[in-house]
C-alpha cells in the first residue's frame, strides 16, 4: 500500500476513512481487510474477477432479505481458532476447552457450507467450503449434534471400562458406608452426617462414653460444642478407595491418549480447516464491501488497461458524509482525465482541492476492488498516486510550504516512475507569484513528458496557455447574477456568508487562453469595499497584463 | 434451612463475607448440600478480582468446592483444566480473566473444582443469565473476600451475609459492624417515584446531581465524589432536597460536605445501593446524629446472616450467646454455620 500511496496521502485524500468504514465481523475478515492492496496493471485480470464475482454475489444477496441476516448470523459465531491450530501444528496436545472450541467452530462451518449450498445464486467457486463431517463425527462420537464437549465414554472401550469400574466402586463404597451409618445409628442412636462424622454434644457425657467404647467410630476432634467421631472405614472401603484413586489416574492417562488421538484427527484436517477459515475471511470482506458500496451508493467501475480515470457524478463520500450531518447536499462532479497534464482553475472555495482528493479516492477505491461513489466510473490502474496539498507544511522536516513542495517534487522526479496519478494542489503557491509561475511552468513541462496523469490546480495566470495542456475550470459563481450574490452576502452580514450555497462545483472545459477568473474583485465590490480601492486595483491589473503581453 | 429461604423466591443469590474466614465457604457448601438433597439444580460462580496482581495473590483464596452432578458452573478455563470433577463444556464466553476465558460447564461427575468467575458486575450478571437459560433453578454467586459488590442488586436478587469472630475480638464490635452492614444493605428506597426516576437518570449519566423542590435539577461537573465534598456542599441551595451520587460515597466526601454548609440537614442523599457506601460504623453514627439522611435506588434483600464464633487468630465467642445476641439485634434469620444444630440428629 505504501508504495502506491503514502500514509499521509491515504489520510489526506480520505481513503483511510473509507477503509475504516469498511465493515467486517470476524477476526478472519479483519485479516483479509488488512491484506487488501491496490491492483496494478499486471494484476488487472484479478481485479476484474473481483468485481465480476462481487457482482454475482451481490445479486445473490439481494435476491432475498433473509440471506444477509443469515450470513451475518453465521459470521457472528466465528471465533479466531488460529491459536489452537498453531498448537496443533506445533505437535502439542489440545486441551478439552480447545477441542470444544474446534468442535463448535467446525459445526458452524458445516452449517454455513450447507447454507451456501442451498442458494445456488451465491455459489461462487471461491466460496466452496470443505466439508468437515468426519472430524465432526470424531468430536461428536455419540452423534448428538449438540455443541458441548467432554471426553465421552464412547471414545474407547478402555475408558468406558475404567469409568464403569470406578462407578461400581463408588457405588460399592456408598453402599458399605450406608450400612455402616445404619449400624452406627442402631448402636448409638445418633444419625451420622453425610461426611461420616458423628457429633456428640459435650454435655451428653454418657453418649460420649458410649461412642468411645463403640468400635465402629473413632475420636476425630473436638469443637467448642461437641466431640467429633468418625466412622471407621472397613478394610474393604480402604481397599476400594485405593482402587478408585488408581482408576482415576488411569482414567486421566486414557483421557490424555484420547486427546492425543483427537488432536491428530484435527491435524489430518488442518488444510481443510484453514481453507474454510480463508473462505470465511473472504466472505466477510466481500459482504463488507457490498454493504459499504450500498451505503455510499457506489457503482462497479469499468477497469481499462491503461492509466485512465473518468467518472460521472463522482462524490467524495467522506466530505458528503460530513455535509449530510450538517444537513447540506454534496454537489457531484464529472471528470475525464487522459494521459498528460490537466490544469484546474477556478474560484476560491470552488472545491478544487476536494475534486483532486476525489480523483485520488476513486482511483484508489477502484484499484482496491471497492465500489466507487459515482454514477458511472472507468479506471485504468496507476502504479502510484501522489497528492500534494497546497498548504501542506512538512512538519517532520520542519519545512515551509514552499520547501515541502520542492522536497516532494524532487522525490517524485528523482524516482522517475511512470504511470502515476500526480495531483498537485495550488502549485507554486508557497512562493511569490512570478517565481511561482516559473517553477510551475517548469513542473508542467516536465510532467508533460512523463507517462501518466498529472492534475494541477492553480491561481496563477498564464499556465493554461502552455501547449498540450488541458484546462478545466470550476464553474464557480460565473453563472450567478450579481444580485443573487449580493443577497446572500447581505444576509450573512459579515461577508463570510453562505457563498458555498451558490457555488457550482462542477468542472467545464476551459479555453486555453481563458484567464483565471477574477471573482475576488466582484465579491469585494458586492460586499461594498471602497470603490476607490477597487478602481486602483483594476487599473493595476490592467497595467500588469499589458506588461506581460 | 437456608435453601428454603431462597428456592422459589430468588433466582440469583450472593454470599458475601464481612471478612476472610467469616464462614462464607461453609455457607456455600451447606447450600450445595441442601440443593442436592432437594433436587434443586444450581448454577455456581464467584466474583473474581480485577487486575492481574490481585488475582495472583488471591489465587489460593478462591473457593475449592465439591460440586454435584448436574450443577452448572461458570469459571475460568484454567480451573476447569485442573478440576477433579468431570465437566462437560457448554460454552466459552467472551469474558476474559487472567486464568483464561470464563467457561460454562455442566458437572458430569461429582468432584472438586476451584471457582474463579468473572471480574466485574456486568459480566457476573450476564453469566448468571446464561446459567438460568441452561435451566438451573438458582444461581449462587460467591462474593470475593472484602468484595461486597456481589450483593449489589445490579447483580443478585438477594444476599446472605457471613460474619464472625474474625471481625473483632470484641463481641460487641462484631455485633455493631454486622448490624451496620445489614443497615446499609437495607437502606430505605427512595419513595418519591419522580425523584427515583431522576436519580436513575443521573446515575446512568454518571453525574452528581442536586434535585430541588420545584423538580429542577443541577448537574455537577465532577467525575466522582472523591474529594469533591466541598464543591458539592457549596452547590447546595435552600431549595435543594436530594443529592444523587452515581458512584461510591466515602466518609471524606460527606465530612467535607457537612463542614461547608448547614443546609445538608434538609437534604436526602441518594446512592444506588448499600454496597456503594464506604463509611465505618462509628462515622455512620456520627453522621446520623448530625442529621444526615440516606436513601437508595435499590435496597438489598438480606436473606440471612451466618455467624462463625471461631476466629482463626485463636479466640472464640460463646456460640449460643453470640448467636442469640446477633438474632436479637437483627430482625432476620441468623445461622451458626459451625453450630451443627440443624442436622444434629436428623
Amino acid at each position: 500500500m505504501n508504495e502506491y500511496m503514502s500514509r499521509k496521502n491515504l489520510r489526506e485524500v480520505g481513503l483511510e476513512q473509507i477503509i475504516d468504514w469498511l465493515p467486517v465481523q470476524t477476526d478472519y475478515g479483519k485479516d483479509h481487510k488488512e491484506r487488501m492492496f491496490p491492483h496494478s496493471h499486471s494484476q488487472i485480470e484479478d481485479l476484474r474477477r473481483i468485481y465480476r464475482e462481487m457482482g454475482i454475489f451481490r445479486r445473490g444477496l439481494k435476491s432475498s432479505q433473509s440471506i444477509l441476516w443469515n450470513l451475518k448470523g453465521f459470521l457472528s459465531e466465528f471465533k479466531d481458532l488460529r491459536g489452537s491450530l498453531k498448537r496443533v501444528m506445533d505437535q502439542e496436545i489440545l486441551n478439552e476447552v480447545e477441542l470444544f472450541e474446534i468442535k463448535n467452530q467446525i459445526m458452524v462451518m458445516e452449517e454455513l457450507l450447507e447454507f451456501l449450498r442451498r442458494y445456488p445464486q451465491l455459489s461462487l467457486e471461491k466460496f466452496q467450503m470443505e466439508s468437515l463431517a468426519p472430524l465432526i463425527k470424531a468430536l461428536d462420537p455419540e452423534g448428538s449434534r449438540v455443541r458441548t464437549f467432554y471426553i465421552y465414554d464412547s471414545y474407547s472401550n478402555r475408558l468406558y471400562e475404567l469409568r464403569e469400574k470406578k462407578r461400581k466402586i463408588t457405588g460399592r463404597i456408598q453402599e458399605i458406608q450406608n450400612q455402616l451409618r445404619q449400624k452406627v445409628f442402631e448402636e448409638l442412636e445418633i444419625k451420622p452426617k453425610m461426611n461420616n462424622e458423628v457429633l456428640i454434644p459435650k454435655e451428653d457425657r454418657s453418649m460420649a462414653k458410649r461412642a468411645e467404647e463403640c468400635s465402629l467410630v473413632y475420636f476425630l476432634s473436638e469443637t467448642y460444642r461437641s466431640y467429633v467421631f468418625k466412622i471407621v472405614p472397613t478394610d474393604e472401603v480402604i481397599l476400594l478407595r485405593e482402587e478408585s484413586q488408581k482408576l482415576k489416574m488411569e482414567e486421566e492417562e486414557e483421557e490424555f491418549e484420547i486427546r492425543k488421538i483427537l488432536t491428530q484427527r484435527v491435524r489430518d484436517f488442518i488444510d481443510e480447516i484453514n481453507k474454510n477459515i480463508h473462505i470465511i475471511g473472504e466472505l466477510d470482506l466481500t459482504i463488507g464491501k457490498i454493504l459499504l458500496g450500498d451505503d455510499m451508493r457506489g457503482v462497479e467501475p469499468r477497469i481499462v488497461d491503461d492509466p485512465y480515470i473518468h467518472f460521472l457524478k463522482g462524490r467524495h463520500s467522506v466530505v458528503e458524509h460530513r455535509l449530510h450531518q450538517e444537513g447540506k447536499e454534496y454537489m457531484p462532479v464529472d471528470i475525464s482525465l487522459e494521459e498528460g497534464v490537466t490544469i484546474v482553475t477556478g474560484a476560491n472555495m470552488g472545491g478544487k482541492t476536494i475534486t483532486l482528493k476525489l480523483i485520488a479516492l476513486i482511483a484508489g477505491m477502484a484499484q482496491l476492488g471497492l465500489y466507487v461513489p459515482a454514477q458511472e466510473a472507468t479506471v485504468g490502474p496507476f502504479s502510484f498516486v501522489y497528492f500534494s496539498s497546497g498548504d501542506g507544511q512538512s512538519e517532520e522536516q520542519g519545512l515551509s510550504t514552499f520547501g515541502s513542495e520542492i522536497y516532494h517534487l524532487k522525490n517524485l522526479t528523482d524516482d522517475q516512475q511512470s504511470n502515476g496519478l500526480i495531483l498537485l494542489d495550488e502549485l507554486g503557491r508557497g512562493t511569490n507569484p512570478s517565481e511561482g509561475y516559473g517553477i510551475s511552468y517548469g513542473v508542467i513541462e516536465y510532467f508533460k513528458q512523463v507517462i501518466g496523469i498529472t492534475v494541477v490546480t492553480t491561481h496563477l495566470d498564464g499556465l493554461t496557455q502552455i501547449k498540450g495542456v488541458k484546462h478545466l475550470q470550476v464553474v464557480g459563481l460565473r453563472n450567478r447574477k450579481p444580485e443573487e450574490i449580493k443577497e446572500v452576502l447581505d444576509k450573512a452580514g459579515d461577508g463570510k456568508g453562505r457563498l458555498e450555497d451558490l457555488m457550482d462545483y462542477r468542472l467545464e472545459h476551459g479555453e486555453a487562453d481563458r484567464e483565471v477568473p477574477k471573482e475576488a474583485m466582484m465579491i469585494a465590490r458586492l460586499m461594498g469595499l471602497n470603490e476607490k480601492i477597487l478602481e486602483k486595483a483594476e487599473k493595476a491589473l490592467k497595467t500588469k497584463k499589458q506588461e506581460m503581453d | 434451612m437456608l435453601m428454603k429461604l431462597i428456592y422459589g423466591k430468588y433466582r440469583v443469590v450472593s454470599v458475601v463475607g464481612m471478612a476472610k474466614n467469616a464462614g462464607k465457604t461453609v455457607v456455600l457448601n451447606k447450600l450445595i448440600e441442601e440443593a442436592y438433597k432437594k433436587y434443586i439444580t444450581l448454577g455456581l460462580t464467584s466474583i473474581g478480582r480485577d487486575g492481574e496482581r490481585e488475582d495472583l495473590v488471591t489465587k489460593t483464596e478462591k473457593p475449592v468446592i465439591h460440586v454435584m452432578e448436574g450443577t452448572i458452573i461458570a469459571t475460568a478455563q484454567d480451573t476447569i483444566l485442573n478440576a477433579d470433577a468431570r465437566l462437560e463444556i457448554l460454552e466459552v464466553t467472551e469474558y476474559r480473566t487472567t486464568l483464561g476465558p470464563i467457561v460454562l460447564c455442566r458437572v458430569k461427575e461429582n468432584g472438586l473444582v476451584e471457582i474463579a468467575g468473572p471480574g466485574n458486575n456486568w459480566e457476573i450478571r450476564e453469566v448468571a443469565k446464561k446459567m438460568l437459560l441452561y435451566g438451573v433453578d438458582v444461581v449462587l454467586v460467591d462474593g470475593a473476600i472484602n468484595r461486597k459488590t456481589a450483593a449489589s442488586p445490579e447483580i443478585t436478587d438477594a444476599t446472605i451475609l457471613s460474619t464472625g469472630a474474625v471481625v473483632s475480638r470484641s463481641i460487641d464490635r462484631v455485633l455493631e459492624e454486622t448490624a451496620h452492614q445489614v443497615e446499609l444493605f437495607g437502606l430505605e428506597k427512595v419513595s418519591n417515584p419522580i425523584i427515583l426516576e431522576e436519580a436513575k437518570k443521573l446515575m446512568e449519566k454518571s453525574v452528581i446531581g442536586l434535585v430541588h423542590k420545584n423538580g429542577s435539577s443541577t448537574e455537577l461537573n465532577l467525575k466522582t465524589a472523591l474529594n469533591a465534598g466541598r464543591i458539592i456542599g457549596g452547590a447546595i441551595e435552600e431549595s435543594t432536597e436530594y443529592i444523587v451520587f452515581p458512584g461510591s460515597l466515602v466518609r471524606k466526601t460527606l465530612e467535607d460536605l457537612i463542614a461547608v454548609t448547614p443546609l445538608y440537614k434538609k437534604v436526602t442523599f441518594i446512592v444506588h445501593d448499600g454496597t456503594k457506601i464506604f463509611i465505618a460504623y462509628h462515622d455512620w453514627l456520627k453522621f446520623k446524629r448530625r442529621g444526615v439522611r440516606m436513601q437508595v435506588v435499590e435496597p438489598i434483600q438480606v436473606l440471612a446472616v451466618s455467624v462463625n464464633p471461631y476466629a482463626p487468630q485463636g479466640y472464640e465467642f460463646q456460640p449460643e450467646e453470640f448467636h442469640k445476641k446477633m438474632k436479637d439485634l437483627l430482625r432476620i434469620p441468623v445461622i451458626d454455620v459451625m453450630l451443627e444444630g440443624d442436622d444434629f440428629y436428623e
